[in-house]
């Protein structure tokens, strides 16, 4: 069951990927192209460390290299968030930018030096969660301080309920996703036979169902939600 | 390139001659002001800026004892809108970006 969650919040995530990317492509929208990009990385990623799990890659040298090639790519796509949240939230610091570069291209040498000397402890696992813990948990505190200015634009007449509303739900999605990452590094640690890493497990697994709601509904609402927060919030409008 | 607005010189200098502030009381009020709002001084637009003269302003010159702050605020507002300033930096504001995402038309964010 907890893979059937995991999997419908990855096939949720996946699809606004998909949309967003393509959004991002007829508009020539930065932000809609990284959060797209963002998306089907860590989907690509994903789909070939699975496969090199499932077909029991990691003891073959060239096995080795497929899957930490995997990680990269998903470790590109956390990179992308963060320059989402750059250029969203922080144009003003282009230079962050450098910063999360330069934690990307610590990851890679870490992984080239794994590969070159066949290391059993893993430091690129540790060094992948520099990127990938950082980057959710700033996209989070960045959603909800901009739900907090939301609200007081709103308390000058300057507000919108419906973005307002929209940076609430994607702070929510956004922390339980992080919440979510957490859980599931703990469980690749331990692996799902150690009883911490199988609560883990099942941790993330719950968390996946509300996390793909709250990400859809805060980018795709239906009518009836977005009526009903226009309703609600703009009661308490000036 | 200057670290402000053209819009946010603009209102600081009217700010100094009709409502009798220091160059830095009215440089530190505007600046509280934006931040109230979530504007950053360097990307603040022309539309942007009137609209907080308007609504955010009057209660910060009114915290600073200014005499008649709705008065001060609407002759600024009135000599802004007057005003040929260049556009300044571009910047999306975050909240135009998240409108665009959700493929929603903003309605008055300001």
């Amino acid at each position: 069951m907890a893979f059937v969650f995991l999997g419908l919040f990855s096939l949720v995530t996946f699809i606004a990927g998909v949309r967003f990317f393509l959004r991002g492509l007829a508009t020539r929208g930065r932000p809609e192209l990284l959060l797209g990009t963002h998306t089907l990385l860590i989907a690509v990623g994903n789909v070939i460390v699975q496969a090199g799990v499932i077909f029991h890659l990691e003891a073959s040298v060239l096995g080795d290299i497929v899957i930490r090639l995997g990680g990269t790519l998903i470790d590109a796509g956390y990179l992308t968030f963060a320059f989402f949240c750059v250029e969203v939230y922080r144009p003003e610091m282009p230079h962050l930018k450098r910063v999360w570069i330069g934690v990307f291209g610590f990851i890679i040498s870490m992984q080239i030096f794994s590969v070159l000397l066949h290391l059993s402890l893993d430091p690129a696992f540790a060094c992948q969660q520099l990127l990938r813990l950082p980057s959710y948990s700033w996209g989070t505190y960045e959603a909800f301080r901009f739900y907090r200015i939301m609200r007081r634009r709103a308390n000058y007449g300057m507000g919108d309920p419906i973005v307002e509303n929209r940076f609430l739900l994607w702070g929510l999605a956004t922390g339980l996703a992080l919440l979510i990452l957490i859980a599931l590094t703990i469980t690749f640690r331990l692996t799902p036979a150690h009883w911490l890493g199988h609560l883990m497990l099942q941790v993330a697994a719950i968390l996946a169902v509300p996390a793909a709601i709250l990400a859809w509904i805060s980018f795709f609402p239906p009518d009836w939600y977005r009526k009903r927060v226009e309703k609600t919030l703009e009661n308490g409008v000036v | 390139m200057s670290d402000t607005s053209p819009a946010f010189e603009f209102v600081c200098e009217r700010l100094e001659v009709i409502a009798k502030l220091s160059r830095i009381e009215a440089r530190g009020t505007m600046r509280l002001a934006l931040r109230e709002v979530g504007k950053n001084p360097a990307y603040v637009t022309n539309q942007d800026m009137a609209t907080i003269v308007m609504r955010v302003l009057p209660r910060m010159l009114q915290t600073r004892g200014v005499k008649d702050p709705q008065q001060v605020c609407t002759e600024i507002g009135t000599q802004l809108s007057q005003a040929k300033l260049a556009s300044g930096a571009t910047y999306l504001d975050p909240a135009d970006v998240f409108a665009r995402l959700g493929s929603d038309r903003k309605k008055n964010s300001g």
